[in-house]
């Protein structure tokens, strides 16, 4: 007790600092559009365990408890807590005289309700405050119809995480309830205006009172594949915001039979992350976007040149002729050819590997997704995407081919492609062979003094690229995204596959005798799961994209539309279900262009 | 002790890296020298050159170790020299020299000297924590043995 009282609340800075001073960056959970929680499932399991009514700590209670660990993760719109870890409350043997962790306290108009001790709370604490980063707490308890919360549980959690604010800082803090009848969760967030000075303490605009709250909307489960759970927040079809979205069922008829409607919904509330727009990524964009999901995120820096236009997805010559960003170009693709009915896209210029400019820092963007596909094909942005999806408990699905032919051109064995998956419960891309610390290195230094071999006038030799194997390579990679994303290939989503062109056979990679499927033994290169902002990301200043601005060739973020204006028309006639939807002006401004175009509408 | 400016703009690793070799040779000048870019140069302080068997024209050298800022991770490479290496026999310049000439630039500017770079690698350490900085020492000694 006595030590948490003394707790340095000067440990924990201020959120918005430490978001290395990017403004546009949401930091304020009551601000963000979206608030999500995230947790890893060996640590759901846990919470599992704390909170039945037949196992483990509370086991035989009517009303059960635990309180989490948890960290941030603040994207561009979307505010996720991160589950770190659950503390077990203790409880002892009937003869012993100390108070069990989790109390029924009684009420004389509510009846019995649950409360923590203060030895478990500042336990609780102090685990936070022993852990790296900004980490606070979620207390979270049972209630045996529904999941709202009482009017003592308002109380006592007000109460609890108002104080654990006051002694830990500017850490996140929430309350959850677990519905027992219908396994229902509800869980808020809370924000204080806490009061640090004895000035603060006698105003009125600091203090328990000025508390400010925000409904969870979704809970992402992170294991072997992504689930998403509904809290009582979570409306039907809400899109990425929530857990599902609104699926076209005439556009996705071939699909019924394989996962349904309810699988299609799923994938339609889906906000997927694809960072590079190349010749894998391309084709990413209108295939992800065709399968249906919800939203895409588009990040790549580059612009399409001649030399690209041999496997550049859906690219025209005057794409080449105008130089156009490659993720201009992914979005319009994508944008005619999505299928789930409100779908989105997301242009952003930028790198993952970059931090010293702020204006071309994709973490927040990529923050908001619920899936990553990466198809940057440089070491670097794969070792930035690994720590990502351990800290940010996300799936990041990477895909890439090295090409090499023999003095006939015939490909080598050497040629291959490789597709892996990190985050929670999966090997590492270090451990599955996707990035190295040598490769690394030459992506962190300036293009012109990298080892590589040049070609003799000073250009270095572009990499052999065929859309032949980066459409095979995207197939892959969109396999393994509905295995993750919809469990339909229990067998696709761990590990890491290998494809040889030279022999046409593909592999699982080993670990010595064994299948991959976990980090090798001497791994270290995985941060802490789900420690959120709180990691030391490995970023820099990503030399291609200072040529490119040096160059002048790259347009300030601000200077492109970064969204697309409104829901994007899907490809089939609306059918009835669909035809009373409204459209926004500019959605019809669109159409009244396009039928000009098409002479539909006197000019 | 309060870090150097250009130290405490670094990432803790690389701190915690630069602490420890500080702390092993406390008769040594460690410092960071340049940050450029996505490197950092740091000295590893004066050297004499008799006792490692090196450079006829001068009788000290200072050296420095190039690593990426996100040391550990990231390829180790480069050791740099001020005043340039000369090989003994041949008494020429270094093969491999005027490698990344952006960092080498910057420690020249900073030592108002002639400064080169080496293509000297960390062959056969993979650092993996930040007291592993503590090899370039022993690799930069090689370095004035070897080159």
């Amino acid at each position: 007790m006595a030590l948490i009282e003394h707790l340095d609340t000067t440990k924990s800075v201020s959120r918005s600092a430490s978001l290395g001073g990017d403004e546009a960056r949401t930091n304020r959970l009551v601000d963000a559009e979206e608030f999500h929680v995230s947790v890893p499932e060996s640590v759901e399991n846990k919470l599992d365990t704390a909170l039945s009514p037949n196992r483990g700590p509370n086991a035989h209670k009517g009303e059960r408890g635990a309180i989490c660990l948890i960290s941030e993760s603040c994207g561009r719109r979307r505010i996720t807590y991160n589950i770190v870890d659950v503390l077990m409350p203790v409880k002892y043997g009937e003869d012993d005289e100390r108070e069990d962790d989790v109390q029924i306290d009684h009420d004389a108009s509510f009846g019995g309700f649950l409360t923590f001790n203060d030895r478990y709370l500042n336990e609780a604490r102090r685990k936070a405050y022993e852990m790296d980063g900004d980490i606070g707490l979620l207390i979270v308890h049972t209630h045996g119809a529904g999941a709202s919360p009482s009017g003592p549980d308002n109380k006592s959690d007000r109460e609890d995480l108002y104080a654990t604010k006051k002694k830990l800082g500017d850490v996140p803090v929430a309350a959850g309830i677990h519905g027992d009848s219908d396994g229902a969760w509800h869980i808020r967030g809370y924000e204080f205006n806490v009061a640090r000075t004895q000035a603060q303490e006698a105003s009125n605009d600091f203090g328990i009172h000025t508390e400010e709250t925000e409904e969870a909307t979704a809970i992402r489960v992170v294991g072997d594949q992504t689930r998403k759970l509904m809290t009582t927040a979570t409306s039907e079809k809400m899109g990425p915001k929530g857990v599902n979205g609104r699926a076209n069922r005439d556009l996705q008829n071939s699909t019924d039979g394989l996962w349904g409607q309810k699988g299609q919904e799923c994938i339609a509330g889906l906000r997927v992350g694809i960072v590079g727009c190349g010749g894998v990524g391309g084709i990413l964009a209108e295939w992800t976007a065709r399968l249906g999901a919800g939203e895409l995120v588009l990040v790549d820096f580059d612009r399409l040149e001649l030399a690209n236009f041999n496997r550049s997805q859906g690219a025209t010559r005057s794409d080449i002729d105008e130089k156009r960003l490659k993720v201009e170009v992914a979005a319009r693709v994508a944008e005619a050819s999505a299928t789930a009915d409100e779908f989105h896209s997301r242009k952003v210029i930028g790198s993952v590997c970059e931090a010293d400019r702020p204006a071309y820092d994709v973490l927040p963007d990529l923050l908001d997704c619920d899936v990553i596909l990466n198809a940057a094909d440089t070491h670097w942005a794969r070792q930035v995407l690994n720590d990502i999806a351990y800290a940010h408990n996300l799936h990041v699905i990477d895909g890439g081919t090295i090409l090499d032919v023999d003095a006939d051109d015939v490909l080598t064995p050497n040629s291959q492609s490789n597709i892996a998956v990190a985050g929670p419960k999966h090997p590492c891309l270090h451990c599955s062979g996707m990035w190295t610390h040598t490769g690394m290195g030459e992506d962190m230094t300036h293009p012109d003094h990298r080892g590589y071999v040049n070609n003799g006038d000073g250009q270095q030799d572009r990499a052999p690229s065929v859309i032949s194997m980066n459409g095979l390579v995207a197939s892959l990679v969109l396999q393994r995204f509905q295995a993750i994303a919809l469990g339909v290939a229990p067998e696709m989503t761990t590990g890491a596959l290998r494809y040889q062109p030279h022999d046409a056979t593909l592999r699982w990679r080993k670990d010595g005798l064994d299948e991959l499927n976990s980090c090798k033994a001497d791994c270290s290169e995985t941060p802490d799961i789900g420690i959120g902002d709180s990691v030391n990301l490995d970023r820099g200043e990503d030399p291609e994209l200072t040529r490119d601005i040096d160059d002048g060739s790259l347009p300030e973020p601000a200077d492109l539309p970064v969204e697309s204006s409104d829901v994007t028309e899907t490809t089939a006639a609306p059918t009835d279900t669909h035809s009373s939807r409204e459209k926004s002006l500019s959605h019809r401004v669109v159409d009244f262009v396009r039928n000009i175009a098409s002479g539909l509408l006197p000019n | 002790m309060a870090a150097r400016p250009q130290e405490s703009s670094l990432p803790d690793n690389l701190q915690r890296g630069i602490e420890a070799v500080s702390r092993e040779y406390p008769q040594r000048s460690i410092e960071v020298t340049v940050v450029s870019g996505n490197w950092v140069a740091i000295s590893l302080g004066i050297f004499s050159i008799a006792e490692y068997g090196g450079n006829p024209d001068h009788d000290e050298v200072e050296l420095f170790v190039r690593v990426p800022k996100t040391f550990p991770n990231g390829n180790c490479k480069g050791f740099g020299a001020c005043p340039p290496l000369k090989k003994v026999l041949q008494g020429s310049v270094n093969q491999n020299a005027s490698w990344d000439p952006e960092v080498q630039s910057a420690v020249q500017e900073v030592r108002s000297d002639s400064v080169e770079f080496y293509s000297w690698t960390w062959e056969g350490v993979e650092p993996s924590t930040p007291d592993d900085l503590l090899v370039s020492m022993d690799l930069a000694k090689r370095m004035l043995k070897e080159a």
